[in-house]
């Protein structure tokens, strides 16, 4: 086995360290270096904890008591910088969340300490709005597998961690596909749990009906592990589930059942690319293979998912991001007043495009337009919600393209907001419904990759992961290694005037 | 649906943002493009739909009544824009 | 013209628990500023609100007593706006399904009493505190200071109906309120600690009109008088508007008590919207049928219904069944005096004179009394059978209640005889008698008013002990007048 730990997956460097054949510290080390040597021309982290990560990996090294108690010990991890860590800076990619050291961990980020040392935050879209990472404040994140393309998003700095090999394991948090869209573009498991599946505690808010915290991994195993490391009951969020979450890596590795996979037909029309188009035949046929029978359903309201979630999610995220006022932490403007204070402290503070959703957002809600906009989508939500329902009658699990096409390149949508938002059309949904989806490698575009969705039930992860770990025992897309990363010396600053 | 100069203003007075008239100019742009969008919502017919509030069947979910420390106070000044310990201080409020 | 005048009353409750209403920080008051707070009642960034299940008991109670229907179903709503004092920016309160609503409440002003409706109780998390700072000391002027320990202290809005017709039912009103709340121990009403505040919403029409005029709002009103004296003065206010042919516009006003004139207060907001929205952080909650029977079943007699029984049952007269419930503790008290065997009577007299001038004095509730209800029941006990006059229990009572010790240990203390019956008198009467053959000639040839004066040398021979009502009985007795 090599030292470098570079090429293991996270259950085997799991297997290797519990064993002794790995040390923690130097696995951690070699991830260390390897984003040393990478992150200078992708730019996925935001911020490097080189000491803290060492000190973690050594502690576990040292203290053997909890050995077997936790699967995952000892594998570092990236996490999303809008994930509360005690002591360390969390900036959401954002301007106004400068000076922000958060006194407490998140939930998730709690369950991990002392397990899986912390490599570092990584970058995403301001405030986790966006579909690209070119809405991040500090600077743009590249796609592992062309730099010239974006790697998706809002959790972009996550999935070009985990794909270009700097990290073996990442969480990210999905809102509208955060998760699912960037895992695609990189060519990446990216899984957004049941809605009260994972705790939010700790997770900086953006829509807080919608949001969820979830994996990112090379092999549906690996995100098996991390999900069960991080789900369950927290008494600090009242939305998280009081049932105990069963363990979806035990799932793996029960006998493969026979699943009637549906193909919702809204999902497979115009504007999906002819790549997609082909990679999810392809996929669909592999699934046949394996046993699975197919079957076409409805889901009638698709097409009006974007305008809902558009109404919803701003609407939330206008109040969630009224705290950022100067008052108690994060950015404060000079101003001769409270007044001004607020608003050159929230005008120099937010990008663009968080402002543009939070005009949007206290329109939808503001006096005269609460019934028209804000009430009417959350009946609207009902339908959606209740098309999945119906489908679920006749399907186990659904199969959908993850994204129109593979990853777009810098600049392509960001002029366009209605065009960004266009792109998130088939992951809006299961937000929306609350319902667990998954998005895996399943072919390539060129040397771009291409993501196929999972859609389930309630609390259908373990099956879920269940597909796609078969999937991948026959296919190898999981195993492709983005090629470019060597060649792109060139850090690529955000210029004033670009879009923010 | 179109956003006038004075909608965008109220809004942007209610959200406290400060905008520059070029970004007022654009939002008008956009925030009507998106709002053309959404409107193809007012197509539905939900007149017998109840609103999902919220999305997962659980309600009653409650903490106890009993009362700990979180000791984060000084944490919080020592990063705080403006603090006099104990306090944190603001700017006073406008004309009072 | 006449003009009617139209109150109603929004009425700020503190709830009485131990943590705030979504976290666990504590509500104790007096603290060092922003002691009790943490991420949550903050607003730091992630932190998320879980509901106090006491502070939803605590208002369903208070709900039930005040005859309000509890919604089977009720939510939290975001309030948003910007102030210093609100951590996220927005105020998680309730806005179209309320904890309780349709309820109504006893008050008694001028000699009789009426119902008041209430229009809805809703549960909300309170502001911080903005202290505004005295420039000097690297201050600069025209700043304030920010305490958050007050930030999420659970409240109860009590929201009146238009229904009240002059200051002073107001004040009967809030009277009403607090001794109903703080016999549940849902609260302390104490509006200096601010566990009690209240808004007024004034306006006046014509004498039978029956449409409501442009009311204002009174703010800053920090005890049950000023809300009176506020009321007061707003009505003048909006009379010699009226009368001089202006207009009253609808807005919020303060009050100065110094100068008890009411004022337009600036507002806080450069754009009134508060953009109501449900809380998505806080799923619904549900009251079965079932549930608000425990709670019915669980209240404490109210003021009122004890009051009546005090008067029915017990015979006291309306002054002092009305004194004894004004608190459940002293009420408590008198109940457990009279089940030891007193007089009823007997003993309100004894408490409204003698235990709550005491009590008062110390600054302690009935239900903190040194003298307990056994020892004051034995002092009664000891009065009623002869052994001691009223005046002797009268006096040893500072004595036992400064020393928390029985009636017993005072009398023998002072060296007071118990008077074991009449014989007892013998011996000092004799003496007086010996001693005095003038005064008993005297009165022997028919001048009474001497009497008085043997009496008193009786009295003065037993230390006060004797009872003055047999003294001069016996005297006679003796003497064969």
């Amino acid at each position: 086995m090599s030292k470098t730990g570079l090429d293991l997956s996270a259950c085997q460097l799991a297997d290797a360290i519990r064993d002794g054949e790995l040390r923690a510290a130097d696995v951690c080390g070699t991830f260390l270096e390897h984003i040393r040597e990478q992150d200078p021309k992708l730019q996925a982290f935001v911020t490097v904890l080189e000491d803290d990560a060492m000190r973690q990996a050594e502690s576990v090294d040292r203290d053997h008591s909890h050995a077997g108690a936790a699967l995952l010990r000892g594998v570092p991890i990236a996490l999303k910088d809008n994930l509360c860590t005690r002591g360390v800076p969390t900036t959401c990619s954002s301007k106004i969340l400068e000076g922000f050291v958060p006194p407490y961990d998140a939930t998730v980020v709690a369950r991990l300490r002392g397990v899986t040392p912390f490599l570092g935050k990584t970058n995403l879209d301001e405030f986790a709005m966006g579909s690209s990472t070119e809405n991040s404040a500090l600077f743009e994140t590249r796609n592992p597998h062309d730099p010239g393309c974006v790697p998706g998003g809002s959790s972009g700095g996550s999935a070009a961690a985990v794909a270009s090999g700097m990290a073996p394991l990442a969480l990210g948090s999905d809102t509208g596909g955060s998760i699912r869209q960037p895992a695609a573009f990189c060519g990446v498991v990216g899984l957004k749990p049941t809605y009260g599946r994972v705790s939010r505690y700790g997770l900086i808010a953006f829509a807080s009906s919608l949001d969820q915290i979830g994996p990112f991994a090379r092999t549906a195993e690996d995100a098996a592990l991390l999900l069960d490391a991080i789900a369950g009951p927290d008494p600090r969020d009242a939305t998280c589930l009081a049932t105990a979450a069963p363990s979806c890596r035990a799932a793996l590795s029960k006998p493969f059942e026979k699943l009637r996979v549906g193909l919702p037909r809204e999902y497979f029309q115009e504007g999906l690319s002819a790549p997609v188009a082909q990679a999810l035949a392809a996929t669909r046929q592999s699934l046949q293979d394996l046993g699975c029978s197919m079957v076409d359903v409805s889901l009638p309201h698709t097409d009006y998912a974007v305008p809902t979630y558009y109404i919803l999610a701003p609407a939330e995220a206008s109040s969630n991001l009224a705290r950022y006022d100067g008052v108690q932490y994060g950015l404060r403007a000079p101003a001769g007043n409270l007044i001004e204070q607020y608003l050159n402290t929230r005008s120099a503070g937010f990008g663009r495009e968080v402002k543009r959703r939070i005009m949007l957002g206290t329109y939808a809600l503001s006096s005269g337009y609460y019934d028209a906009y804000y009430l009417k989508a959350l009946k609207v939500r009902r339908l959606i919600h209740d098309d999945f329902s119906k489908a679920f009658a006749q399907a186990d699990v659904l199969l959908t393209p993850t994204t129109p096409t593979a990853a777009f390149r810098f600049g392509e949508k960001v002029s366009d907001p209605l065009q960004m938002y266009l792109s998130d059309i088939f992951t809006i949904s299961a937000n929306l419904a609350g319902l667990p989806a998954l998005s895996f490698p399943c072919g390539m575009d060129g040397h771009l990759p291409i993501g196929a969705q999972l859609i389930g039930p309630a609390l259908s992860e373990a099956r879920l992961l269940r597909i796609v770990h078969e999937y991948q025992k026959d296919t190898n897309w999981h195993l492709r290694r983005p090629q470019s990363i060597l060649r792109s010396p060139q850090k690529r600053k955000r210029t004033p005037g670009e879009a923010g | 649906m179109s956003i006038d100069r004075k909608t965008v203003e109220h809004v942007a007075a209610l959200a406290r943002l400060g905008l520059t008239g070029e970004e007022k100019t654009k939002l008008e742009a956009e925030l009507s493009g998106i709002l053309d969008h959404v409107a193809q919502l007012s197509k539905l017919e939900t007149g017998k739909v109840e609103p999902l509030y919220h999305i997962l069947p659980i309600q009653n979910v409650f903490r106890e009544d009993a009362a700990s420390p979180a000791g984060v106070r000084d944490d919080v000044l020592k990063h705080a824009p403006g603090a006099r310990p104990p306090f944190f201080v603001v700017p006073n409020v406008l004309d009072e | 013209m006449k003009y009617e005048p139209v109150i109603g009353l929004e009425v700020h409750v503190q709830l009485k628990t131990a943590s705030k209403i979504f976290c666990s920080c504590s509500t104790e008051f007096g603290r060092e500023p922003n002691l009790n707070t943490c991420p949550v009642c903050m607003g730091l960034p992630g932190s998320l609100p879980v509901l106090n299940r006491r502070a939803v008991d605590l208002a369903i109670s208070a709900a039930l007593a005040l005859d309000c229907r509890i919604s089977p179903f009720f939510k939290f709503d975001r309030k948003n706006y910007f102030y210093p004092d609100l951590p996220k920016a927005y105020q998680i309160s309730q806005y179209d399904l309320p904890l309780a609503t349709g309820g109504r409440l006893e008050i008694s002003a001028n000699g009789s009493s009426r119902n008041i409706d209430i229009e809805r109780i809703h549960m909300e998390e309170d502001a911080g505190k903005l202290v505004h700072a005295e420039p000097g000391h690297g201050v600069p002027k025209g700043t304030s200071f920010v305490d958050y320990n007050r930030a999420g202290t659970p409240l109860i809005e009590i929201v009146s109906r238009p229904d009240l017709r002059s200051p002073a039912e107001a004040h009967a009103y809030l009277d009403a309120l607090k001794h109903i709340l703080r016999y549940l121990d849902v609260s302390d009403c104490n509006m200096e600690e601010g566990s009690l505040r209240c808004d007024a919403n004034v306006s006046i029409r014509p004498a039978g009109e029956t449409a409501l005029g442009t009311r204002s709002e009174l703010k800053n009103l920090n005890s049950f008088k000023f809300v009176e004296k506020a009321i007061e003065i707003e009505i003048e206010r909006q009379t010699e508007v009226l009368e001089s042919g202006g207009r009253v516009i609808q807005e919020t006003r303060g009050y100065d008590s110094a100068k008890n004139t009411t004022h337009p207060q600036r507002s806080k907001e450069q754009a009134h919207d508060y953009r109501y929205f449900p809380e998505p952080d806080l799923p619904g909650f549900t009251v079965t049928p079932d549930q608000i029977e425990r709670f019915r079943s669980a209240l404490p007699e109210l003021p009122a219904a004890r009051r009546r029984r005090f008067q029915t049952k017990l015979g006291l007269p309306a002054y002092d069944a009305e004194v004894l419930t004004a608190e459940s503790d002293t009420a408590d008290y008198f109940e457990k005096v009279v089940g030891l065997g007193a007089d009823p009577k007997k003993t309100s007299n004894f408490i409204m004179t003698e235990l709550l001038f005491n009590l008062k004095t110390a600054g302690l509730p009935a239900g903190r009394s040194p003298v307990t209800p056994a020892r004051l029941a034995e002092l009664l006990k000891l009065q009623a059978d002869g052994k001691i006059s009223g005046k002797i229990a009268k006096d040893i009572f500072p004595a036992m209640f400064e020393k928390g010790v029985s009636a017993q240990e005072v009398l023998k203390d002072q060296k007071i005889e118990l008077i074991a019956d009449a014989g007892s008198l013998d011996e000092p009467i004799r003496q007086v008698i010996s001693e005095n053959p003038k005064a008993i000639e005297d009165l022997r040839a028919g001048k009474l008013t001497v009497l008085g004066f043997l009496v008193g040398q009786v009295m003065k021979k037993t230390r006060g002990q004797a009872d003055p009502k047999i003294v001069p009985q016996e005297l006679k007795k003796r003497l064969g007048i």
